[in-house]
């Protein structure tokens, strides 16, 4: 009989969900995590943790649904504050971030990753200032947390600070050679610098640990507009339709497409001018820009990761 | 769908799937609804939710059948205004309802577009839309012409041209 099998099952799964995020397999812990729930749906570690791996899945309805439960289950547990705050700093609503932040912090006093996401719900209302106060409370607790030591080299790095901020990547890749957002931030570091086969390498190390990371995949796409005028012209405008809030984006949508319509009714009209032409190239160049614009992306994605020396399976 | 996960089911992950043909990315739904009326895009859209096994089907019901009261009331309050508007402005007035399925036809597409990555995730596998698309445009002309010519408003629910003509 092995050791194993005196143990509370569920914490082993969940140990063993610890494991396989620590090594970049994603899909295993949730399948971990999944065994666990199955055998007790009542426990609420596993629902905070399983929240917080859809979370890096881009699941966010799955995950809130998740967090939720678990603090359903057991109010107090400070890793489902912490989930539900991540949550929440997904989608982009600094309240409810800063309120579960804040909950988790009283229930856990001085735990870093929960002053690290008070941070970034700062952030998302801009306050760098407090948002540098809350990051080096979480450093004051572990001064080698990789983490809080990017998002203060990001922080500085938005500031302008360009050498305070490559300071603090080499210190976070110091303490973790693989660290995904130390590798993303220093190559946006190098990439400043036109060092763009460093940055390309780095960028392609940190895709390899994690092929979901909007940071890496931002980093070669902007290497590669960088020599294709067509995906300069379309970086921007996808980053900033990206950090708009969903309605927004319906709304951007339905009204190019209304402005479309509206043309084509003065078209028939009679009453052509030249503004019926520029709205029509508008919109053919948006149309380009919406739809074209992934599968560019990807291509560009590809020929960044061909020109590195990274397997063809990462 | 084959390799449905056994065990503990994660809220946003699609159930068995239903119906008899396979789903199909839901670009195709809305590129239905955009070329023809409400009606004929956002029943394709709830065919597809239940083939995906969507876990958000009921949502996109709702938002469905919201969608075609919508349409249905703004094309009511057009025809009883038609009178009073000038003939010239009146098509710049019928872009409500454009406005109205479009942003219905998204709304439902973003829902979607999630459960086919799951779908897809899973092993499910997406069928060829093209074709369904022709059936479903041939289709809303000769259903449209016969709503129209029972009332403009019925003709609404199949395109903007039944009504505003």
């Amino acid at each position: 009989m092995s050791v194993s099998s005196f143990l509370d099952p569920g914490r082993v799964l969940i140990e063993r969900a610890r494991r396989q995020l620590g090594h970049g397999d994603l899909e295993g812990a949730v399948e971990s995590l999944r065994q666990a729930l199955s055998e007790d749906p009542d426990n609420a570690g596993a629902h905070a943790f399983l929240s917080l791996c859809l979370q890096d899945q881009k699941r966010l309805a799955a995950a809130e649904h998740e967090a939720r439960l678990a603090l359903t289950l057991e109010p107090e547990l400070t890793l489902g504050h912490h989930a539900l705050g991540m949550v929440a700093l997904a989608k982009q609503d600094a309240r409810t971030a800063e309120e579960s932040f804040r909950k988790a912090l009283e229930l856990e006093p001085g735990n870093p990753s929960s002053a690290l996401g008070l941070a970034r719900s700062f952030l998302l209302r801009r306050d760098t200032a407090e948002a540098l106060a809350w990051v080096d409370r979480a450093l004051e607790q572990d001064p080698e947390l990789v983490e809080a030591l990017v998002l203060k080299g990001g922080i500085h790095l938005e500031r302008n600070e360009v050498e305070a901020a490559r300071h603090l990547a080499e210190q976070a890749l110091g303490l973790d050679a693989e660290d995904v957002d130390a590798c993303v931030l220093l190559g946006n570091l190098l990439l400043l610098d036109n060092e763009i086969e460093q940055a390309r390498q780095l960028g392609a190390l940190a895709l390899s640990r994690n092929p979901q990371d909007e940071g890496a995949v931002e980093l070669l796409v902007r290497i590669r507009s960088r020599r294709q005028p067509l995906l300069r012209l379309w970086w921007p405008y996808a980053a900033w339709m990206q950090r708009r809030r969903q309605s927004v984006q319906i709304a951007i949508l339905v009204a190019a497409y209304v402005s479309l319509q509206a043309m084509n009714i003065t078209y028939r009209q009679g009453q052509v001018g030249a503004s019926v032409w520029i709205v029509f190239l508008l919109w053919l160049a948006f149309c380009i820009l919406t739809w074209a614009a992934p599968a560019l992306i990807k291509r560009a994605v590809d020929k960044e990761l061909r020109a590195t020396d990274l397997k063809p399976e990462y | 769908m084959a390799n449905l996960r056994e065990g503990y089911r994660i809220i946003d992950e699609p159930g068995p799937t239903r119906g008899p043909w396979i789903p199909v990315n839901p670009f195709w739904p809305l590129l239905s609804l955009v070329l023809t009326g409400i009606l004929p895009g956002v029943l394709w859209f709830l065919y597809n939710g239940r083939a995906l096994g969507s876990a958000t089907w009921r949502r996109q019901a709702l938002v469905a059948g919201a969608g075609v009261l919508g349409s249905l009331a703004c094309a009511l309050a057009l025809g009883a205004a038609r009178p009073s508007i000038p003939a010239s402005a009146f098509p710049y007035l019928g872009l409500s309802l454009v406005a109205w399925k479009v942003m219905i036809g998204y709304l439902l597409h973003i829902d979607q577009a999630r459960s086919v990555e799951l779908y897809q995730y899973f092993g499910g596998r997406l069928g060829k839309g093209f074709l369904l698309l022709i059936l479903v445009l041939v289709l809303s002309v000769f259903l449209g012409t016969l709503a129209h010519n029972q009332s403009p408003i019925l003709g609404a629910l199949f395109g903007e041209r039944f009504f505003l003509s």
